[in-house]
C-alpha cells in the first residue's frame, strides 16, 4: 500500500475494515462509515472512489458489477492481501494510539 | 436545473479522464452514488430538485476527482510484449535463412514472402491490441463466433484450405473462455458440460487430420476450465476442479483407444529403434545425433527449424530455447495472475496457453521427445497462417492486459457501451444524455 495509506488511522484502513465484514458498494460504505463512527468520519464521494480504485489497483480489494434496485452497482470485496494489510495497519494503529495516549497522560520519558 | 448541475458535474469529471473507454463505468458509478444520495435526501424531506442539487454538492471538486480517477485509470499497454513478438518474427526469418540456406535452394524464394507478412501480422496484432476485448464478453458474440468458427473449420476440411481448421482450433479456446465468462455461478452440471465441450469443439481438427491441433486446443480449454474452477467461478466450490477433468478422461480414452494411427505412432515414439526405416526414423535420429543425410531426407521441414539450428550451431540451442520459453511462460503467467478480474484471467490464459503449448511442443519434437507433430514455433518458424494466428492471439492477450482496469466479472454486457463517448444516466423517470466532444 502507498505510504499515505499506511499511516495509522488512514482512510484506507477504515474502508478495508468495513469490507472485511462483507462486500459493499460505495454509497453503502460512506453511510456505514458515518454511522459506525458516530458522524466523525463523513467521507466525500469524490474522495472515496479514487481511494477505492487505488486499493483495487493495489490488489487489496476486488470489485464486481451486480444489480440492485434496477441499477448496475459496483460491489467491492476485500481480498486476502487486503486482509493482511488490514491486520498490519490495525496493529500499527494500536501501537500509535497507545503512544499518543501515553503522551497525553504524561507518561515517563525515557532517554537522554 | 438540478439535472444541469448533475450533467455539468459529470461532464467536468469526465473531461479529466483521458481514457475514453474508462469514462462510462466511472461516471456511472458516480451517478449511481448521486442517485442514492439524492434518494436519501428525499426520504429526509427535501424536494426532488433540491435533493439532487445537494447530492451533487456533496461529491466534492469535480476536476480534482476527475484527475484522481484519471491517474488510476490509464490503459495498461505492455509494449515489451508487442516489441518481443515483432523482434521474434523478424528473427524468425533470419533463423529460417540460417537453418535452410544450404539444404534448400527453393526456400530462398520464400524468405521475402515471409518477411513481407511480418509487418502485416504486426499490424493485425496492433489492431486487436487496441480494440475492445470486452466485445467477446457480450451475450451472443461468443456463441455466434464459436458456431461460425466451427462451421468454417468443418467447411475448410472439405476443400483445399485444410489448415484453416488448425488455425481455428488455436483460436477456439478464446471463444470458449468468453463462453465460460457468461456462466459464472453455475453448478456441477455446467462444469461437466464445459468439460465435454473442451473436447467436442476442436473435433474439426481431427478431420484435417491433426491430433496435435486437437489435443492442444482441447488441453487449453481444459486448463482454462480448471483455472475457472480453481478461481471459484462455479458456485464458489473448488471441488469443481476435479469435476472438470472427468469428461476429459472419458473423451481421450475413447478417442485414442480407437485410433490405430495414434497407437502406431506411440509405438514408434517409445521404441524408435524397432522401426528405423519407418516411423521410428525421425525420433531415432533426433535423439541420437543429426547428420547431413538426415537433413537431406527430411528436406526443409518447417517443423525442424530448431533441430536444423542445433545441427549447425550446436545442441546448446535446445537448453537455451527451453530456458527462454520457461522464462517467458513464468513472466506472462505471473502477469495474467495479477489481472484484477477473473474474466480477464480466463481470457488471457486462453490466448496465452496456445502460444506456450505450441512452443513447448515444437521444442520437444525437435529434440525427438514428442509423439505429436508440432504446429509452429510461435513467430519464429516458417508459415504465414500460423504467424497471423499467433499474432491474433498475442493481440488478444495484450488487449486483455490493456483493459484490465475496466474488466468486471459480471454484467459485462451492460458495463461496456458501444459508444464510450456518450452516457445515459439512470435518473428515475427521465434520462439525461451526455455527449463528449474533443476540445481543440
Amino acid at each position: 500500500m502507498a505510504r499515505e495509506k499506511t499511516i495509522p488511522g488512514g482512510t484506507g484502513m477504515l474502508l478495508l475494515s468495513l469490507l472485511s465484514q462483507g462486500e459493499m458498494y460505495g454509497y453503502q460504505m460512506i453511510a456505514a462509515l458515518r454511522e459506525r463512527s458516530n458522524h466523525v468520519f463523513d467521507l466525500k464521494a469524490g474522495t472515496l472512489y479514487p481511494l477505492l480504485h487505488s486499493l483495487e489497483a493495489q490488489g487489496y480489494v476486488t470489485s464486481r458489477d451486480g444489480e440492485a434496485g434496477g441499477r448496475v452497482r459496483r460491489y467491492y470485496a476485500i481480498t486476502s492481501a487486503g486482509r493482511d494489510a488490514l491486520t498490519r495497519q490495525a496493529e500499527e494503529w494500536r501501537t500509535y494510539a497507545e503512544g499518543v495516549r501515553g503522551v497525553l497522560k504524561g507518561g515517563v520519558f525515557c532517554g537522554a | 436545473m438540478a439535472r444541469e448541475v448533475l450533467g455539468d458535474y459529470l461532464a467536468a469529471v469526465g473531461a479529466q479522464v483521458r481514457w475514453r473507454r474508462a469514462r462510462k463505468p466511472l461516471l456511472r458509478e458516480l451517478s449511481d452514488h448521486i442517485a442514492d444520495q439524492a434518494a436519501d435526501y428525499r426520504a429526509q424531506g427535501l424536494e426532488g430538485e433540491a435533493a439532487l442539487t445537494r447530492a451533487v454538492d456533496e461529491m466534492g471538486d469535480p476536476e480534482e476527482v476527475g484527475r484522481a480517477l484519471d491517474r488510476l485509470h490509464r490503459p495498461q499497454n505492455r509494449w515489451g510484449i508487442a516489441l518481443a513478438a515483432l523482434l521474434l518474427a523478424i528473427a524468425g526469418v533470419f533463423f529460417q535463412f540460417m537453418a535452410y540456406e544450404t539444404t534448400g535452394p527453393g526456400m530462398i524464394e520464400l524468405y521475402p514472402r515471409q518477411f513481407l507478412w511480418v509487418p502485416i501480422s504486426f499490424a493485425l496484432l496492433c489492431a486487436v491490441w487496441f480494440s475492445d476485448c470486452t466485445l467477446l464478453l457480450r451475450r451472443w458474440w461468443a456463441v455466434g463466433l464459436t458456431a461460425a468458427a466451427i462451421l468454417w473449420a468443418i467447411y475448410s476440411t472439405n476443400g483445399t484450405h485444410r489448415p484453416t481448421a488448425l488455425y481455428v482450433s488455436l483460436l477456439l479456446p478464446v471463444l470458449y473462455a468468453a463462453l465460460l465468462c457468461r456462466l459464472r455461478g453455475r453448478g456441477s452440471f455446467t462444469v461437466l458440460l464445459c468439460g465435454l465441450a473442451a473436447w467436442v469443439l476442436p473435433l474439426p481438427a481431427l478431420l484435417v487430420p491433426s491430433s496435435s491441433a486437437y489435443l492442444l486446443s482441447g488441453a487449453t480449454m481444459l486448463l482454462t476450465l480448471s483455472a475457472a474452477a480453481g478461481l471459484g467461478w462455479f458456485s464458489g466450490r473448488r471441488n469443481h476442479l476435479l469435476l472438470s477433468w472427468v469428461p476429459s478422461l472419458f473423451c481421450l480414452a475413447a478417442l485414442f483407444s480407437q485410433s490405430h494411427l495414434f497407437l502406431k505412432r506411440m509405438a514408434a515414439f517409445l521404441h524408435p529403434e524397432l522401426d528405423l526405416n519407418g516411423s521410428g526414423y525421425l525420433y531415432y535420429h533426433l535423439r541420437h545425433g543429426l547428420d547431413a543425410i538426415f537433413f537431406d531426407n527430411v528436406l526443409n521441414s518447417t517443423d525442424l527449424m530448431l533441430a536444423f539450428l542445433a545441427w549447425r550451431a550446436g545442441r546448446w540451442v535446445f537448453p537455451l530455447a527451453a530456458a527462454l520459453l520457461v522464462l517467458a511462460a513464468l513472466l506472462l503467467l505471473r502477469r495474467v495472475g495479477r489481472l484484477h478480474s477473473r474474466s480477464g484471467k480466463l481470457l488471457a490464459l486462453s490466448a496465452l496457453l496456445p502460444l506456450l503449448l505450441q512452443g513447448g511442443l515444437y521444442l520437444l519434437f525437435d529434440m525427438g521427445y514428442s509423439p505429436l507433430a508440432p504446429l509452429s514455433l510461435p513467430f519464429l518458424s516458417h508459415g504465414i497462417g500460423y504467424l497471423l494466428v499467433d499474432s491474433l492471439l498475442a493481440g488478444i492477450l495484450l488487449s486483455v492486459f490493456r483493459m484490465d482496469a475496466l474488466l468486471r466479472d459480471k454484467m459485462a454486457g451492460t458495463t461496456f457501451h458501444p459508444l464510450p463517448d456518450q452516457l445515459v444516466l439512470p435518473l428515475g423517470k427521465g434520462k439525461l444524455l451526455i455527449q463528449y466532444h474533443k476540445t481543440p
